[in-house]
């Protein structure tokens, strides 16, 4: 035999979900002889036919084209924050590579671009890329 | 919307295609209306956290596996960010006066009608209970998609309805 409330909450599982066939059965008894319960079963339907809503929502008509907007203002931001970024630094960049090709020039031994850009070497004869990957391939 | 014609418009959108995108948003947006206003109500951080579910849809597009559908992913973001506005409005209303949407009860003698008695008392529900009533029982999802779209088991969400259907019934007692 079961109580009140598993009476209820067989009534309220019957109208989320399924009952099996006894839950069904027991259910169906307890509606014809507990007059509270049948109460309570119209209240629940009362209330679920309540709350379900009437017709679809929506934002209105212009919010896909409002979200684009958005996503269009902030990817625009980000391009401006980053090129802000670079610009902030883009003296002292310019300002360290004067500086390096300055210290390039002053320890080359001569002062070929090659040497001052500090891609050449400091022997005597240049050497050339075949002489090193003949080198490295020894 | 046909599950082939979503991605390929997923796969406009991530190549950049701003036409492709806003017919993802035209096709979805009507459904997240429904459960963020449901939550939230009529309010302009509806419309705020709406847009906000696209934007992060937007961002994780480039991610986006396309293992869940497109409305059960949107859903969970809607659902997880109207949450925690609600969250916040909780606390709000606890360090301020409370705007006295809770406890419809304790005035019998209003003349609202039982939709709004029911709104107010459905506020008066924590955000996680609120969550499920609103996709079952007010946009209609069955149990099992609430789940899923909860990422709740099936007798979480029974469990769930049942305590707040059982308040809401308690609440509104009389008017029922």
């Amino acid at each position: 035999m079961k109580t009140p409330d598993e009476h209820e909450d067989l009534l309220l599982r019957s109208r989320l979900y399924i009952l099996n066939t006894a839950q069904q059965t027991a259910l169906t008894t307890a509606l014809e002889t507990d007059r509270d319960l049948k109460r309570k079963a119209t209240q629940y339907d009362t209330l679920m036919a309540t709350l379900k809503r009437p017709a679809p929502d929506t934002f209105g008509p212009f919010f896909a084209e409002r979200v684009v907007h958005v996503l269009k203002s902030m990817q625009a931001q980000i391009d401006q924050e980053i090129f802000s970024f670079f610009k902030k630094y883009q003296l002292i960049i310019a300002g360290v590579v004067v500086a390096l090709l300055v210290v390039n020039t002053l320890l080359a031994s001569d002062t070929s671009i090659l040497a001052i850009l500090g891609i050449g070497n400091n022997s005597e004869e240049p050497m050339v890329a075949a002489d090193v990957f003949g080198q490295f391939f020894k | 919307m046909d599950k082939q014609l979503e991605q390929e418009l997923i796969q406009q959108s991530r190549e950049g295609d701003w036409a492709a995108f806003k017919t993802l948003v035209q096709q979805h947006e009507g459904r997240i209306a429904g459960v963020v206003r449901s939550l939230l109500g009529t309010t302009p951080e509806a419309e705020d956290i709406g847009q906000e579910v696209f934007v992060r849809f937007y961002k994780a597009l480039p991610n986006f596996r396309g293992d869940a559908q497109v409305s059960t992913y949107l859903i969970r973001i809607a659902v997880n960010l109207s949450c925690t506005e609600l969250k916040k409005r909780r606390r709000r209303n606890l360090l301020f006066t409370s705007l006295g949407d809770e406890d419809p009860g304790s005035d019998p003698g209003s003349d609202k009608d039982l939709q709004e008695r029911l709104q107010a008392a459905l506020n008066g529900l924590d955000p996680e209970f609120k969550s499920v009533v609103v996709l079952r029982l007010v946009e209609g999802y069955d149990t099992e998609e609430t789940a899923t779209l909860l990422d709740v088991p099936v007798g979480t969400v029974l469990s769930r309805l049942s305590r707040a259907l059982k308040k809401l019934r308690h609440k509104l007692n009389a008017d029922l």
